[in-house]
């Protein structure tokens, strides 16, 4: 008995005693580290496609995207938030959470250092993995090169000078200081211009740069979604355009038009289709038309839906979603001032219920029948970035600015027609002409985070805000950065209209 | 380096563990059944052994030790009084502790029954920012030396909102019956906690139970029941409401602001909000407490047993909260062979939770924020029909415990003897969850969860006691120490379920849109697991001589599988010593001190980390959500994955982080006992903590986690117990504890000096628990009171503007004139008991007192705010039935700002909402009749008594804004969210039969 007993004793001890460090060897179940990563296609698929993710939060984040480009433009009026109303009085220093999430960029800067990343680790996966061919790596690096190159003509509408940081970032958390915008905007064109040449015009397999299905999906599933050469050049066209460089912002994009048959980017068929809900295929907002030139996809079919960061979460209001106020909406003066055309069938297709004191912004309503009765308020409206009638009243304003008056009125008067307004007077002046393109922008293009850089771009930014000329020389036209930026990196100053 | 350690297969451990269990209890059946339960031994063999076996102390005490080295105790220690805190409704160890031990902080912000509070032994140990973090912060409680496993703060990973961690939320310490404790002890500094290793870093709880123990059968039965008292509270409807902004807006109000008016307040013809304020009588309630327990134990010194089961129940004065609580503990005690004692203990225990229905709760268990148009109506009517709706739902809380513990003891001869112990701590937490569309705008929501969390603990140990004679004694213990632990939960939930009468969720798949429960798209699965090993090495060195002198030297070498590779291996050693004085001639005549001994520990224990991503360097992460949306982790249906900028940037070669810890001490002991003093002073020093410092926003990342952060915890402790009189039929003791501490933060890595986050700023050489407010001296009535160019953060102040003091004089309010004020942690805490005898009755009361702690009002600052809580499409425009109480603090002294300023005038970090928290509080008393008497003796009752019992009678403080205990863990008052500890009457016996 005893032996039982003490042979028991000594056999639980020496189980162990071997020599091993297996059992503190514990591989996190949480994050994947940097030895397991990049390594395999689907690393590549999913560090490629991060950066679009990345790209897509930081434009949700706080509903950014019409933070930036719409609320300061004054269109919208606000019904009750302190800090939006800050926002739409450019009282950007004011002590609110969501500004300092806006004032903050570094959400912009993970989608660039993801991209530095990718593009930097790309090329070494095919020889790792063989499943990953070497020409999709390039069309992956080349979308990746895209979205860092508009990511950079963003913040620069946003902040002018931004730091300009093209390499992986290694732990050196350098100082780096703000860059004279229009090389940072160098910088950008040229990416572009060197992604383009990677990318093909349609993910529909019939280019020599992607053929056969694009990670196993056909064309429907990308279409405006990943970049294209097309989004690409729309996209050089914005960045000429903004360094006042029309001859080159015209010239990529008659390359766009002149594809027509690659591209088959066409107007919006049908005025409803800008406004159709959402199930509805060929609604805008809906996106992967022949209309939308890039967008940043929400879908519900892959459960891509938010209540937040989709311009519904400020516009919708009761009977649509279970809220008295919406927390942002058009006077009913300012939309009879802004469509001063009673025929303009967009007063009524993106506006609704015009007799209250609280009209509802209506162009946006992406509530899918899922959740809908009641309503369950996940939006699912893409964020549209490039549309093609976006891209011809650009052409049009190239063309007035380079004195081809006779192209831009017919831009021009294409797409009024086509909304039920009379054609622009021939005898219009430049700077007339001018005013009637940023008009005919405001009303197309409202609720979609144009208006305030096109109120920069067309330098009326006095004209529509409380800033004055010399606010705007001083800066003001742009944001301030965030006491964090701030604080962190004593290299960068504040412009002097935020100090 | 190799290392030579047992055991690194966890599953042959956990095999040979329970084949030794299965085989352990029908041998000791066996046994057991041979050497008889009666005292007297059954069969010849036995009590022929039985002669042979020497009394140790450890059969009075009736307990087999785990390892005899858990037993020795030195260094600073607390002990809780027991005997007192038995008579009352306590459900939880924490609050026992409260008050009544010197150096422990705890800390129960809501006194929802059963839900998870905290405790800091000698101050918190790093910086506590967020839920999560208090989770490291905790001491490790100790269970008949088996270390419990505790809840793991990764679940807030993928929440929205840091109220309540995902799962139960119930007390892991609700386990245990107090009357199956047989004593709870806080150790405080190393040269008391070292031995528990890394665990112990934030100090141990050790409490033991009643183990089996030898003699007669002995039978005991312990019960409560009482009353917790139903609050009355201040109601108030919308007219108070409408009144109270209506000066706001008087005062600063445009035409569009007024056109904003909210809806429901507007209407005084309206009943839901203008009616009879009685919500009150429905939400509130007076609950029952209640427990019950019994136990039989005995056998002779060969073998013997407990068994006990008890239960336990707590009903909460509001929203129909409650918990319950089922136990079992059974241990046994055999020596089945000479020179071999065994032992085994297994308890189990559920605990089922009725949680609070709170709106702002619920919206974070749902990740989705419900219309907040109309908030809940004053009238009882609507209170009664939300509850009735809810009922019809299902929230269903349950944790389930089960501990084994099975040690083993050997003694070779008389030098040598052999420890191995083995034990499993495991755990489940389970919530089941669906709210019908009645109460959810029309939309049900069904969500379960289940967690798992499970320790498995393997030490060996051998003691050599090579020395002992002529007044010396030495022993020296080798041993290895090796731990598994494991959390992982799954959680899925889903919205709009085909009808209010499908309560369940059923997971679909790609191909099964159709079938599954809830529509694929509205669905979210969520999964995660942690691991975490460590081994350990130590040796124990134990010299005492003339039981004057006192050596202690404990060596240990840890490894833990969290830290990275190169510095995965440190040595931690505690040194201490102490001197009996009182023992030494010249003091032994002494007729002033019966005991006077003076203590000092110096020693270093690792620290653990809880993440087991800290050791490879650089990691990524699915981080494509944003604010408001914080789990998407896909882009066009294929999943992305990024570099951790959210998480941060891991440095590479994480290495162990530790604490410094000494500790200095006087025991004494005069007029025979009669007063004592226990002085203790320390410094704990923890270093090398990891901390994610603020990175340059150009790189994308939030911060780079790093090691490099030292904060030292200092303080004192002292205990003062005395008999006052001690006659025959009257007898008063008394005993005071009183203790201070402070916090520094020594040093940031890399040289820095300053870091910000969120709404705190740490400085080198300044506290690590203070606020960061703005300074209020008035008000700018109007625009001409305004200094010239005064602005905030640029902004031009106006009139109605807060007059926040410019610290640095650039005309310009912003964070650098924040000033590091105030903290919630008091300067001094403690408790002062007494004890009052007359002839067979017996009265105690404790009164706990907290002094020098401040509050920050965050309730009244919101109610203030009420422009940026109302309207607003987000978590804080939540209103709770209990909004339409009058808020608590000083509404009339405060300034009348503009609350439309974007200034924002009513933030609640200013010192205009800081306030003295000091107090004093009657926390229970107690009125005991013990029974004696000829016929107890005859009927076989060894004890009866019965008391009554009364808790937080009252409370005398400076603080203006309710009961100064209830605020959340960071100083922040939030109101209806934080219920104060409720006045309860409870009446209840203790019974032992011989």
């Amino acid at each position: 008995m005893r032996y039982i007993w003490m042979g028991s004793l000594m056999c639980l001890l020496a189980t162990g005693w071997l020599s091993c460090k297996k059992m503190l060897d514990v591989e996190s179940t949480r994050a994947v580290t940097e030895e397991n990563m990049w390594r395999t296609k689907n690393d590549a698929w999913a560090g490629s496609f991060a950066a679009y993710g990345l790209l897509r939060a930081a434009l949700a984040n706080e509903n950014a995207h019409w933070a930036y480009g719409e609320m300061r433009g004054g269109d919208f009026t606000v019904s009750k938030r302190g800090d939006l109303q800050a926002l739409r009085s450019s009282q950007l220093t004011s002590n609110y959470p969501a500004m300092d999430t806006w004032r903050d960029w570094r959400r912009f800067y993970a989608v660039i250092a993801q991209c530095n990343l990718a593009l930097a680790k790309l090329p070494g996966i095919p020889d790792l993995d063989n499943r990953y061919a070497r020409s999709e790596m390039k069309l992956d690096a080349a979308q990746v090169r895209f979205v860092r190159a508009f990511t950079y003509f963003y913040i620069v509408r946003i902040w002018g000078d931004v730091p300009l940081i093209t390499e992986p970032f290694k732990g050196d958390f350098a100082a780096s200081t703000r860059e004279d915008w229009k090389k940072v905007l160098d910088f950008a064109q040229e990416e572009a211009i060197a992604a383009a040449k990677d990318l093909p015009w349609q993910f529909d397999g019939t280019n020599p740069e992607q053929q056969g299905n694009y990670r196993g999906q056909g064309v429907s599933h990308w279409r405006s979604i990943l970049a294209t050469r097309g989004a690409c050049y729309n996209l050089i066209a914005h960045i000429a355009a903004w360094k006042k460089d029309y001859a080159t912002a015209l010239e990529y994009i008659n390359a766009i038009t002149d594809n027509k048959a690659r591209t088959a980017y066409e107007y919006v068929t049908n005025n409803d289709m800008i406004v159709a809900p959402s199930g509805t295929s060929g609604s805008t907002f809906r996106g992967r038309t022949n209309w939308n030139i890039f967008q940043l996809d929400f879908n519900i079919d892959h459960a891509e839906i938010s209540t937040t960061g989709q311009l519904e979460y400020w516009t919708l209001r009761y009977p649509d979603v279970p809220k008295a106020e919406a927390e942002i909406y058009v006077t009913k003066d300012s939309i009879l001032n802004i469509y001063s055309n009673s025929s303009d069938v967009r007063a009524s297709i993106f506006f609704t219920d015009m007799t209250s004191v609280q009209p509802m912004f209506y162009k946006l309503r992406m509530l899918d029948g899922a959740v809908k009765n009641p309503t369950l308020r996940l939006f699912n409206a893409a964020i549209v970035i490039f549309r093609y009638e976006e891209m011809t009243l650009l052409r049009a304003e190239c063309n007035a600015r380079l004195k081809n008056y006779e192209a831009a009125r017919a831009e021009l008067n294409t797409l009024r027609n086509r909304r039920y307004i009379e054609s622009v007077p021939e005898d219009a002046t430049e700077e007339e002409l001018l005013d009637l393109i940023l008009e005919e922008r405001r009303r197309e293009l409202i609720g979609e985070g144009w208006r305030w850089y096109d109120l920069i771009s067309f330098g009326k930014v006095p004209a529509y805000s409380r800033l004055t000329e010399a606010d705007v020389q001083n800066g003001a036209a742009y944001w301030p950065l965030s006491k964090n930026t701030l604080s962190l990196n004593p290299q960068l100053t504040q412009y002097s209209y935020w100090k | 380096m190799t290392y030579f350690y047992p055991n690194s297969g966890k599953r042959t451990t956990l095999l040979l563990g329970l084949f030794m269990l299965g085989a352990g209890a029908m041998a000791q059946q066996k046994l057991y059944k041979k050497s008889d339960s009666t005292g007297t031994a059954g069969s010849a063999e036995a009590a022929e052994r039985l002669k042979n076996v020497a009394v140790q102390a450890r059969d009075t005490v009736g307990y087999i030790p785990n390892s005899e080295l858990l037993l020795r105790s030195g260094g600073a220690v607390s002990r809780l009084p027991l005997d007192e805190v038995r008579k009352l409704p306590y459900t939880s160890v924490n609050q026992m502790l409260l008050g009544r031990v010197n150096g422990v902080d705890v800390r129960i912000p809501s006194a929802e029954p059963g839900k998870r509070s905290s405790a800091f032994v000698r101050g918190a140990s790093g910086l506590l920012l967020k839920n999560g973090d208090l989770f490291g912060a905790q001491p490790v409680y100790i269970v008949d030396g088996m270390p419990l496993i505790t809840e793991h703060a990764f679940a807030f990973d993928v929440q929205r909102f840091d109220f309540n961690r995902m799962g139960t939320e119930i007390d892991p310490l609700a386990f245990l019956n107090v009357n199956d404790i047989q004593s709870i002890e806080v150790l405080k500094d190393a040269g008391a906690a070292a031995k528990f290793g890394p665990l112990a870093a934030n100090g141990v709880i050790n409490i033991t139970t009643w183990g089996p123990r030898s003699g007669e059968l002995k039978v005991e039965v312990n019960g409560f029941a009482g009353m917790s008292l139903k609050p009355s509270v201040d109601v108030i409807n919308g007219r108070w409401e409408r009144d109270f902004r209506l000066q706001f807006y008087d005062r600063y109000a445009s035409k569009e602001q007024f056109r904003s008016f909210p809806a429901y307040l507007a209407d005084s013809t309206n009943s839901t909000y203008y009616g009879n304020a009685n919500w009150d009588d429905a939400y509130y309630r007076n609950g029952w407490v209640t427990g019950l327990q019994a136990a039989v134990s005995g056998g002779n010194r060969l073998a013997n047993f407990r068994f006990s089961v008890g239960q336990a129940s707590e009903q909460g004065v509001a929203e129909k909260t409650a918990m319950r609580r089922y136990n079992v503990n059974f241990g046994i005690n055999v020596m089945p062979v000479k020179n071999l004692l065994w032992s085994t203990f297994i308890s189990a225990a559920v605990i089922n939770r009725d949680r609070p229905q709170l709106l702002r709760d619920r919206m974070g268990d749902e990740d989705y924020i419900l219309s907040l148009d109309k908030p809940p109506s004053s009238s009882k009517e609507q209170v009664e029909q939300y509850f009735g709706y809810l009922e019809k739902g299902v929230d269903k809380n349950r944790n389930a415990n089960v501990r084994v513990l099975n040690t083993l003891q050997y003694t070779f001869g008389r030098y040598v003897k052999l420890n191995s112990r083995f034990g499993i701590d495991h755990g489940q937490n389970y919530r089941d969850l669906f709210i019908p569309s009645t109460v959810n705008d029309g939309n049900n929501f069904v969500s379960n969860y289940d967690g798992l969390h499970r320790r498995l603990v393997f030490d060996n140990s051998l003691e050599i006691t090579p020395l002992q004679k002529k007044g010396q004694r030495l022993s020296v213990t080798l041993g290895q120490y090796n731990q598994w632990d494991m959390w992982k939960y799954i959680h899925g939930r889903a919205f709009k379920g085909k009808s209010d009468y499908i309560q369940i969720y059923q997971p679909g798949n790609d191909d099964n849109k159709t079938g599954a429960s809830h529509n694929l798209r509205l669905t979210a699965n969520y999964k995660d697991r942690v691991k975490a090993n460590l081994a350990s090495f130590y040796a124990d060195i134990d010299y005492a001589l003339h039981d004057k002198y006192f050596f202690n030297l404990y060596l240990r070498q840890d490894g833990s599988s969290n830290v990275s590779e190169a510095e995965r291996w440190q040595l931690f050693p505690t040194a201490s010593a102490s001197w009996k004085i009182s023992g030494e001639n010249f003091m032994k005549d002494s007729r002033l001190f019966s005991n006077l001994r003076l203590r000092a520990s110096a020693g270093r224990i690792g620290k653990l980390f809880h993440d087991d991503y800290y050791k490879g360097g650089p990691v990524y992460n699915v981080e494509a959500g944003w604010e408001g949306t914080p789990n998407m982790a896909t882009y066009n249906a294929f999943p992305v994955l990024n570099a951790a900028y959210q998480l941060g940037y891991i440095s590479p070669g994480i290495a162990w982080a530790y604490t410094d810890q000494f500790n200095g001490g006087l025991d004494v002991g005069v007029l025979n006992g009669r007063l004592n003093f226990s002085v203790d002073v320390y410094t704990r020093q923890d270093k090398n903590l990891l901390i994610k410092v603020p990175a340059m926003t150009e790189s994308g990342y939030t911060g780079v986690l790093m090691n490099g952060m030292d904060i030292a915890n200092y303080g004192g402790e002292l205990g003062i117990d005395a008999v006052v009189v001690n006659g025959k039929t009257f007898g008063w003791s008394t005993a005071l504890n009183g203790s201070a501490n402070k916090t520094k933060l020594l040093k940031l890595p890399g040289g820095r000096t300053d870091v910000r986050m969120g709404n705190r700023r740490f400085l080198v050489g300044k506290p690590v628990d203070k606020y960061w407010l703005l300074i209020n001296d008035g008000i700018y009535a109007t625009d001409a009171d305004v200094p010239q160019g005064m602005a905030y953060q640029g902004l031009p102040m106006k009139g109605g503007d807060p007059k926040w003091r410019d610290v640095n004089g650039d005309n310009n309010i912003n964070d650098d004139d924040r000033v590091i004020s105030g903290t919630h942690n008091p300067a001094v805490q403690g408790g002062w008991a007494n004890n009052l005898r007359y002839r067979n009755f017996e009265l105690n009361m404790l009164f706990s007192y907290a002094f020098g702690g401040k509050l920050l009002n965050k309730a009244l600052a919101d109610r203030f705010d009420f422009v940026n809580h109302e309207g607003v499409d987000a978590i804080e425009g939540v209103k709770e039935f209990a909004y339409w109480t009058k808020p608590e603090g000083d509404i009339d002294g405060m300034y009348r700002y503009n609350p439309w300023s974007p200034v924002r005038a009513y933030q609640p970090e200013q010192t205009l909402f800081l306030e003295k928290a000091s107090y004093v509080k009657l926390r229970s008393l107690s009125l005991t009749y013990n029974f004696a008497g000829a016929w107890m003796a005859k009927k076989g009752v060894r004890q009866l008594r019965v008391f009554v019992t009364g808790n937080n009678l009252f409370t005398i403080t400076n603080y203006s804004g309710g009961d100064p205990e209830a605020f959340d863990y960071f100083g922040y008052d939030q109101g209806v969210y934080n219920w104060p500890a409720p006045k309860s009457y409870t009446l209840g016996f203790n019974l032992q039969f011989k």
